[in-house]
This record gives structure tokens, sequence and C-alpha cells, in this order.
């Protein structure tokens, strides 16, 4: 008869189940840091050619090997930041909606018809904003110059639009992680629910909070398809004296666009524009990487924070 | 706006003059009669009745499961958080039946402030957490608000100990001290009654007495009402018992 | 006093009124784009739009062999995605038990493979199955990237179902002396079954909606029907589709055919991720009873 307790380790050695799950997921972590390496290393040579002045240039011209990025990264920083300032004041009252004043069963279903928001494919957002918003856009601020309704803005509401559900559920997600006895202690020293969410579920929730936010703009700056189709897909558009909402109001580029268009087919051919390309890749994936490494911060930050508390709650002495 | 410390006269005084306002027969500051609470089919407890005499501690024994706590969150309807709860009878506090519908709730919970078993302190510094609901139930100037700190937490005992590090993090005291920073706490926002949830059970022996000494000390300003599982610390508290 | 009365008045009406009505706007947001779509749609939705083909680019005909290509799309991300989510859950339950550093870099690295924009994984399957294999379009090569893009949904749903079980009943099972075939068969399989597939079928939601991945990859707008080899053997999909008709949106029959295609994306997606939810909460249920 085997020791019970031995069993597993004995059948690790020669179950070869784990043995291929195992040296599969090493396969696919290499060739996922493959992929990362080809991308820095085909981005190589643009950096190269034109140094710093791939962050730093404004054009674009691949005939006359000029490879300026800085109108895209504006793009999408502008977009990503007007689809935050749009979503972020309802998303954050929403979430509270959802996790402190609905009752405990509405609050799932409440949930879940927000989430259906993020399960629409994004060229249906982006159709629903060529046919309306765009239209709207240019409505409400024709009055301005505006020669058609592409542009940044309207990039940046749609994308609001689809990031709305991303914050709502991750910021629910972290008001509810907020222990319920906290809750219950401001109650008992005569505060209304309104002050105990004000003061004491919200400031808890913060990190969470922040996060979501910072995921929601992970997610915006990713985001091609319906940007692509709003945007313009202007090269070289910056904002210049006339101010940064007018160029809000023109058209632009961002990061994803510019990776989605027929570009790119055109661009293998070539090394150095297909290496500015791959440059643009790598700037993308700094910025997702930069919102990860936040997210990371801000959880481990409070989870240190977290760890006092609760070691010292523990601890039994005068 | 009054200070704690103007309308409470010094101990000795306010014990020579509440005792003869008691020995006269004063009303009770809270009648309960016929309480029973339910959830759903589940009955906690049925038909009780006692009331709490002015600047005395009335003790709540019983062993666990017999619906202490939840007795303690009837008399401040902080049950009335939790779904489900069924509470019958009535609970006269201040000539009214406080379990009437048009009750200011939020009010008549700075008036009954309660203490938790377990500390439960605001992830915040010690200054934040005593005028956590004080500050915010009324206006006080920054002189106010210094005063009514210094006083609260002279009366939970804990002004020596923290007064270097009023701003530092209240997490860092130990679980003793956070149990009279909650205390401190329900005393800042200046309640007629306090109710006590097994206020040492978490602590060890020595910090269990320092907090008796002081429950002692409180009794002649404020109705106590104590729940325990400790016979002798019920006897050596309290005026009167009630078994559960 | 009054002053202190009013401001927690404030507090006490303003909070819920403002919480309440970004709830209200994020509601009537959904149900206000699902009914655009289904009131543009319905029009379009007969027999006929579904069985014929596409002609006059888009502005006539139906969407049978887009259709088609998104259900072929769907199924090769399922079949790549279920043996790299199963061998990646097994792994992290199994073989990375006892080191947690192993652990977190596992789920770090599918955190970070799930907030990869989807556009990356368009250019890389560009480069590597397009040119590099030379397969130029292929449904086999969107398959594919589709299906490493939904990894981490699947595998996240299966290891949090398996952890969600008791530890023992895997266990218990290594200690009755199963062969490993054995094991897989009755143990991983059995238990972990329900978690991989309500992660699959949200991770297929996610796919069939999806235009950049495929954009480079596997679809085109017209001249495919059914492929017939992996080499140049682009296919039609109902993303792609309505991705090329909202470009062209000024001729008023191709905006209806956009809406239609639209209308039954949106109901592929919903379908598939209701029956994610439905296998969810039955798990739920059947935990707790």
């Amino acid at each position: 008869m085997k020791n019970f307790a031995a069993a597993p380790l004995q059948s690790c050695k020669k179950n070869w189940v784990r043995l291929i799950s195992a040296v599969a997921v090493i396969v696919l972590a290499t060739l996922a840091l493959l992929a990362l390496i080809y991308v820095i290393g085909e981005s190589a040579p643009v950096f190269k050619h034109a140094g710093i002045n791939f962050f730093l240039g404004h054009e674009w011209y691949y005939r006359d090997s000029l490879f300026g990025a800085l109108p895209m990264i504006y793009g999408s920083l502008a977009v990503s930041l007007v689809a935050l300032t749009v979503a972020v004041p309802i998303a954050i009252p929403a979430s509270i909606w959802t996790a402190e004043l609905l009752p405990v069963r509405w609050r799932s279903l409440a949930k879940g018809v927000i989430e259906l928001l993020a399960g629409i494919p994004s060229v249906i957002y982006g159709l629903i904003a060529v046919i309306y918003l765009r239209e709207w856009v240019y409505d409400l601020f024709s009055p301005w110059f505006l020669t058609s309704g592409d542009s940044l803005l309207t990039a940046g509401l749609i994308l609001a639009v689809m990031i709305l559900p991303t914050i709502t559920t991750l910021a629910d997600d972290a008001l509810c992680s907020v222990p319920e006895q906290q809750r219950m202690a401001a109650r008992g020293l005569g505060l209304n629910s309104m002050e105990t969410i004000l003061y004491v579920s919200l400031p808890q929730a913060a990190p969470g909070i922040f996060s979501a936010v910072v995921l929601g703009f992970g997610r915006a700056v990713g985001e091609t398809i319906a940007v692509f189709l709003v945007v313009g897909r202007m090269d070289g558009q910056l904002p210049n004296s006339t101010g940064l909402l007018h160029s809000l109001l023109g058209t632009g580029q961002t990061l994803t666009s510019k990776l989605g268009g027929a570009e790119l087919f055109l661009a293998y051919g070539d090394k150095l524009h297909w290496s500015a390309m791959m440059g643009l890749a790598l700037v993308l994936l700094m910025l997702i990487g930069f919102s990860l490494i936040t997210v990371t911060v801000t959880r481990f930050a409070s989870a240190f924070v977290h760890h006092r508390f609760v070691a010292t709650n523990g601890r039994l002495s005068a | 706006m009054e200070n704690i410390i103007d309308i409470l006269p010094a101990p000795r005084k306010c014990m020579t003059e509440l005792r003869k306002e008691k020995l006269n027969g004063s009303t009770p500051m809270l009648e309960v009669n016929e309480l029973s609470v339910s959830f759903e089919e589940n009955i906690i407890f049925e038909g009780l009745s006692f009331h709490l005499k002015p600047a005395s501690m009335l003790g709540i024994l019983g062993p666990s499961g017999r619906g202490k706590s939840t007795l303690l969150r009837c008399l401040n309807r902080l049950i009335d958080l939790s779904p489900n709860a069924k509470v019958t009878g009535s609970i006269r506090f201040r000539g009214k039946n406080i379990l009437e519908s048009k009750v200011d709730l939020d009010r008549l919970r700075s008036e009954i402030g309660i203490v938790f078993q377990q500390p439960v302190v605001f992830p915040t510094t010690i200054a934040k957490n005593v005028l956590f609901g004080a500050k915010r139930l009324q206006r006080l100037s920054r002189h106010e608000q210094a005063r009514l700190l210094e006083s609260a937490l002279r009366d939970a005992a804990l002004w020596d100990q923290v007064k270097d590090r009023l701003h530092e993090s209240a997490n860092r005291l130990s679980v003793g001290q956070q149990q009279r920073l909650c205390l401190a706490r329900t005393l800042a926002t200046q309640p007629d009654i306090i109710l006590l949830d097994e206020p040492t059970s978490a602590l060890d022996k020595k910090t269990a007495r320092e907090i008796e000494q002081l429950l002692l000390r409180l009794k002649c300003r404020y109705g106590i009402i104590l729940v325990t599982h400790d016979e002798e610390q019920a006897r050596r508290l309290c005026d009167e018992i009630l078994r559960i | 006093m009054t002053y202190t009365r009013t401001f927690r008045n404030l507090v006490k009406y303003g909070v819920p009124a403002v919480c309440w009505a970004a709830g209200l706007i994020a509601v009537l947001l959904i149900l206000a784009l699902l009914s655009v779509i289904f009131l543009k749609g319905y029009h379009s939705l007969e027999p006929g739009f579904v069985l014929e083909e596409s002609r006059e680019a888009g502005a006539s005909g139906g969407i049978r062999y887009q259709i088609i290509g998104t259900l072929i799309l769907v199924l090769t991300t399922a079949a790549a995605a279920i043996p790299v989510s199963l061998a990646i859950g097994i792994t992290r339950v199994s073989v990375l038990k006892h080191s947690s550093l192993l652990r977190h870099v596992v789920d770090g690295g599918l955190q970070m493979l799930n907030s990869m924009p989807s556009i990356l994984f368009g250019v890389l399957g560009f480069m590597l199955f397009t040119q590099h294999f030379g397969w130029g379009k292929s449904w086999l090569a969107g398959g594919i990237i589709l299906g490493l893009m939904i990894v981490p949904i699947v595998s996240l749903a299966f290891v949090n179902h398996l952890l969600s079980l008791p530890p023992n009943r895997l266990e218990a099972a290594y200690g009755l002396g199963l062969s490993p075939q054995q094991v897989l068969v009755s143990v991983w399989l059995p238990h972990g079954w329900p978690g991989l597939v309500s992660g699959l079928f949200l991770g297929l939601a996610r796919a069939m909606g999806e235009t950049a991945p495929i954009l480079f990859v596997a679809a085109v707008f017209s001249g495919a029907g059914m492929p017939l080899g992996i080499t140049d053997s682009p296919v039609l999909a109902l993303p792609y589709h309505i991705f090329v008709m909202a470009q062209d949106s000024f001729d008023s029959r191709a905006q209806a055919n956009a809406w239609g295609t639209a209308l039954v994306l949106v109901m592929l997606v919903l379908a598939f991720n209701g029956v994610a939810y439905t296998l969810r909460m039955k798990l739920h249920y059947g935990e707790h009873h």
C-alpha cells in the first residue's frame, strides 16, 4: 500500500501530462519573449536612423525616410485622455451606484447589463460612431471651422463609451472589497450612509479605483478599429498656436490607427520603413507597459499598507 | 457649540450629584419592552424587557450565540443594516419609541454610541480617527477640535500614550490601544448611552483590567450597557445584570 | 449648526442623486446602443440575408460567406486555444503549486497578454504567418492569432474553476494509482471542463468580434468562399465586412447591409456570452448546493 500523502509527488515524476504542459508553457513563454525581442530588434534601425527625433519629430514621410512619431503619440494620448475625462465622472458614481446603493439582488443584474457594453465588438462602436457620433460632433462644433466630423474628439468620445464598463466594473470590485465592518463602525458613530461612502468606502477603495482608471487608459490607448474609423488618419497633426481645443476638433492619427492602416503592407518590403512601424508598436507597448506597471505598483503599495494594518491588528497586547 | 469639557463636571462632583439623582428614583434613560428579533424563520430572542438608569452600568450576560450582539445592534438600530431582520416590541429613549419609522437614525446612533468586540480603526491617523464622527456631525473650529480630541483621549485613558504621535497611523497601535481609540471616537460624538460589545474579549488580562478601570470611571457620566460572557467581569462592573 | 445640517443634507441627497444619474446613464447607454443596432438591423434580417452571397460590393445580397468565414475562424480559434489553455491551466495548478514566484510570473504573463492591444497580434501575425511563412492571408493564421489572444481569458477561467474545487478531489485520484493518461481523462477534464468551456465561450465571443488581428492576416472583403487550403486561403468575416462597409458609409444600401451584419454579429456575440454566463451561474449554483 502506497503512502497516500506521497502519491501526488510520486505520480508527478512520471506524469507526462504535467511534463508536456510545463514544456508547452515554457515554449509559449519563450515565444512571447521572442516576439518582444523581435519588436525591439526590428525597430533598432529607425532609432539609429532618426535617433531621438523618432519621438520628437513631427514629420512622417516614408518616401523621404522621415519618421517622426510625435503626432501619433500625441494622438493616442489625446484620444485616451478625452475618453478618461468623459468616462471617469460617469464610471465612478456608477460604480458607487452598483456597489453601495443598489440592493444586493439588483446589483449583479445592473453590473451584468453594464458588462454587456464591454461585450459589443469594437467595430460596431466604430459603425455607430461613423453614422451618428460623427454627425453630432460636426453639427455641434461646425461654427469652429470644423471640416468634417472626423476628429480626435470624436474618437475620444466613442472610446469613452467603450472604457466606461471597464472602469465601472473594476471600481465596483474595489468598493466591494472594503470590509463591511468599516462601514458599520462609521454608521455606529452616526454618519449617514452617504457620508460613510464618501469618507470610508471611497478613500479605502481609492487605490483600486485608481487602478481601474489606469487600466481604462490602457484599453483606450490600445483600441484600434473604432478609433481608425473616426479619427481622420491625418499625419503630422499637432496642436499649434490655435490651441489645444482646436487641435482636438481637428483630424489626427494615433499609434494604433497608423499600425492598422494599409501602410503596413507597404512597409514590409522596406527595412527602414518596417522598422519605423515596429518603433510605433514598441511605443504602444511601452504605454501599455507603463499602465501595467502603475497598476502593479499601486497594488503592492496598498497591499503593503494593508499588511501592516492586519499584522498590528492581530497582535494581542497592550 | 458645547464642548465635552464644559458640559461635564469634574468626576467627583459628578459622582455625588448623579448618585443622589439616582437614589431619588430618576426615570430610566432607556426602557425596553417585549423586544423580539428574528431573521426570516430564525428567532434570535423573544420578549426581552429591561431598563437602564442614568449613570449606571447594565450587564448583559449569557453564553455566545444567544443574540447579545444582535440585542445591542437593536438599541441603536444598526440592525437595520442587516437585511431580513425583523424587530418587534418597543424601546423608549427620551420619551419616544425608537423602533418607530420616523426616527432620525443617524442622530440616534450618535446619541447611543457603540464599541464593537474587535476594534475597527479607520486606516488613517489617530487624531482623524477620534474626530471621525464628531467633526462631521457638527461644525467645530480648529481650537474646538483640538480640545475635543484631548478630552476624548483623556477620557479613554489614551492621551498620555499617544499625545506625541497624534498624526501617526492608528494601525500601529496595539489592540488594547485600538479598542480605547474606538471608545474615544465614540465619546467624542458626545453620546448619552454607550453600548459595549465584549470590549475586552480580544485583549489579554492586564489590558482587560485597564479597560475595566476606565469603564468604572466613565459610568458616572454615561449610561453603559455592557455585553459580556464573563460572570466575574459583570459582577465587578455592573449595577444590574440581565441574563439571556 | 444650520451650516452643518445643510452640508450633511447636501451629502445625504446629493451623492445618491449623482450616483443614480450616472448608473442610469450607463444602463440607458447600453439599452440605447442595443436598440439602435436592433432597429437599424432588423429590416435586413430575413432568410435571404443570411443565406445569400453578397453582391455589388456588399450593397445587395446577403452575408452567407461572412457568417461561414466567422464560424471557420471561431472553430479554428477554439482548436488553437483549448490545448494551450489546458497546458497553462494544468501547469499553473499542479506544477507551480510549490513555487509562488513562478506562479506570479505565469499570472503576470497572462495578465500582460490580456492587456495587449489586439492590433499588435495582427501585426505580429502578419510578420510571422503572412510574410515569413509565406501563407499570404489564411484562415488558419487568423484562427491561431485569435486563439492566442483569448488564451488568458480561457486559462484564467479554467484555473479559477480548478482552484475553487476542493483540493483533495484532484489529489485523491493520484492516490488511486491511475496512469497519467487516465488522470487527464478522469480528473482534469471531468472536473475542469465547465470552467474551461465557460471561459472558452467568453473568449470566442470576444474573438469573433475582433477586427484588428485578422485585418492583415486572414480577412478579405470579397472574392473568397470556402477555403480549400492553407496558403492564400482567406475568408470573409462579419467584423471585417462591417469595418469595410463603415468606411463606405455614404451609400444607403451599403449602410443598411452594414447594420444587418452588425445585428447578426451582436446576436452571435450575445449568444456566446449567454452560454458562458449560464454555465458559470450553473457552476456557482452547483458549488453551494
